[in-house]
């Protein structure tokens, strides 16, 4: 395999406006692929597995690259993991989403890599899914003619698969307003740190004195698309929080995935780790929704 | 097939502003290396991994194999040989040439690129944060230690420096 050139000649276009790149996606629908920053569309021109015959480049278009915080957080797609973790409001409040982004391999892949790239790309893998799940994420699309919100879990599809027609184009994530009260973690495996994950897992809750008051646990690679725990959440959700209780849940969300062997980790090893890394995420988010 | 159209390229290299001819299939570091005679960037992997061909891009590090020539279009980038010269070298290559940071050399060019970045950012890192700072950069020479050792030295130098300016 040679991953030293792009095999396939393209076109390529530059939108300054997100008008313009509808309005150009409208009319060459599936013969044009977007292109954010690159890290995960380039890679499978390389190795051949898509030659999109134009790319449109979201580059120019500045108004689609922002974080903005009013009663919940609206951001822009074009964002990338190094602009997020810059962001006061997400260190501060969206903290698993600021672990996240963290987490994602290596200085060259978080200056480069988006927000908007990582979800429509589609991998069950993605590092800012389960966080952006577990604050219930939402996504907007738009086509030429109209847009149309969607849930973040009726976003995701199937491995590689998201809702996304063609001539559609990811404009916005928002996600629900969090308090004091709040508090969340994130934690990823990976071979070594630049990897992709083998496991990853979100956590959020909402404490009113001793009693978790909401719960909702998000896991990646572990099934084929990144999703909600609802039955372990479920468990915690009105009770005081102990530690039997917590072992009980893990195990629980070891029984919800249905993890598969490939060539990052097996299912078997999957199912183990995995209540270790909830054992500990809700743990974590627990004593940070109290201090 | 039909011949590629080509597109002009105006790109700040190390402060100097240079055009070419490219094709959109034609990545950063192709034309860097091919066209615009930068060969001190080294092309490792092709996809991601390695950060052999790492360059700053508007003061932040990429990965020149994963970005589209024209991605770079009146964009700034700097080389490792926009980091410093034989007369002038930054400290982190004077530490790098003291350590024995350097064996072969081919991860070098990449290395610097990430190491300057970080003390940009921050001239006081941890162990761990070096770690994480040069982690997209792969050595199968040195065993990073040196490495690591020559960027706490640099860091160090830099720090005096802006002390003794004070
Ligand atoms: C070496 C390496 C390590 C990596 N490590 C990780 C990791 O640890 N964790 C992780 O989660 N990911 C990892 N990735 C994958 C990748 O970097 C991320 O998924 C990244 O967020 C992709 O964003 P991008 O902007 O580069 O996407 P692009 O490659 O530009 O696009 C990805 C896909 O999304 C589509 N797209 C992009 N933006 C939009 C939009 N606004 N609307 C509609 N469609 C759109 C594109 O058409 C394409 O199909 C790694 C990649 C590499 C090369
Ligand atoms: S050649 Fe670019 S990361 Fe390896
Ligand atoms: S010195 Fe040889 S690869 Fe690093």
């Amino acid at each position: 395999m040679n991953t030293h050139i792009l095999p396939q000649p393209f076109e390529y276009v530059e939108p300054q406006t997100i008008d313009e790149a509808l309005q150009y996606l409208s009319e060459h629908k599936e013969k044009v692929k977007i292109i954010a920053g690159g890290t995960d569309l380039l890679v499978q021109m390389k190795i051949g597995k898509v030659s999109p015959p134009c790319l449109l480049s979201l580059s120019k278009i500045s108004a689609l690259r922002y974080v903005i915080e009013e009663s919940g957080l609206r951001m822009g797609p074009l964002t990338t993991f190094r602009e997020l973790q810059m962001t006061p409001s997400i260190s501060k409040r969206y903290t698993a989403l600021f672990e996240a982004t963290k987490a994602v391999s290596t200085a060259q892949i978080q200056t480069m890599g988006t927000l908007g790239g990582n979800l429509c790309n589609g991998s069950p893998a993605a590092d800012s899914a389960p966080p952006l799940l577990v604050f219930r994420g939402k996504v907007k699309l738009m086509d030429a003619r109209e847009e149309r919100i969607l849930s973040l879990e009726e976003f995701f599809i199937g491995p590689g698969k998201t809702a996304l027609k063609a001539g559609e184009m990811l404009t916005e994530i928002e996600l629900e307003e969090v308090n004091e009260r709040t508090g969340s973690a994130f934690k990823k495996l990976g071979r070594v740190s630049a990897d992709l994950s083998k496991v990853s897992i979100a956590v959020a809750i909402v404490r009113k004195d001793d009693l978790c008051k909401e719960c909702r646990i998000a896991v990646g690679a572990v099934a084929p698309v990144p999703m909600r725990a609802r039955k372990s959440e479920s468990i915690l959700i009105g009770k005081k929080i102990e530690r039997s209780l917590i072992e009980k849940v893990s195990h629980q969300v070891s029984q919800e995935i249905s993890p598969i062997d490939d060539i990052r980790s097996t299912a078997w090893y999957r199912r183990e780790v995995v209540k270790a890394m909830a054992r500990e995420t809700i743990q974590l988010a627990w004593e940070r929704a109290a201090s | 097939m039909s011949k590629t159209k080509l597109y002009p390229l105006k790109i700040n290299i190390n402060g100097v502003w240079k055009k070419a001819k490219v094709a959109p299939e034609e990545s950063l570091l192709k034309v860097l290396r091919e066209k615009l005679g930068h060969t001190e960037v080294k092309e490792g992997c092709g996809k991601g991994d390695c950060g052999a061909c790492a360059v700053l891009l508007n003061g932040k590090p990429v990965n020149a194999c994963l970005t589209l020539a024209l991605q770079a279009d009146q964009q700034k980038v700097v080389t490792v040989k926009g980091i410093g010269t034989p007369d002038r070298p930054h400290p982190l290559q004077e530490s790098f040439v003291k350590r024995g940071a350097i064996q072969c050399g081919f991860c070098t060019a990449g290395m610097l690129v990430s190491a300057k970045n970080l003390l940009d950012e921050n001239p006081n890192p941890s162990r761990d944060e070096i770690k994480k700072a040069i982690s997209g950069n792969l050595c199968r020479c040195t065993g990073y230690k040196k490495i690591i050792e020559a960027i706490e030295e640099a860091a160090q130098k830099i720090r005096q420096t802006i002390y003794d300016k004070r």
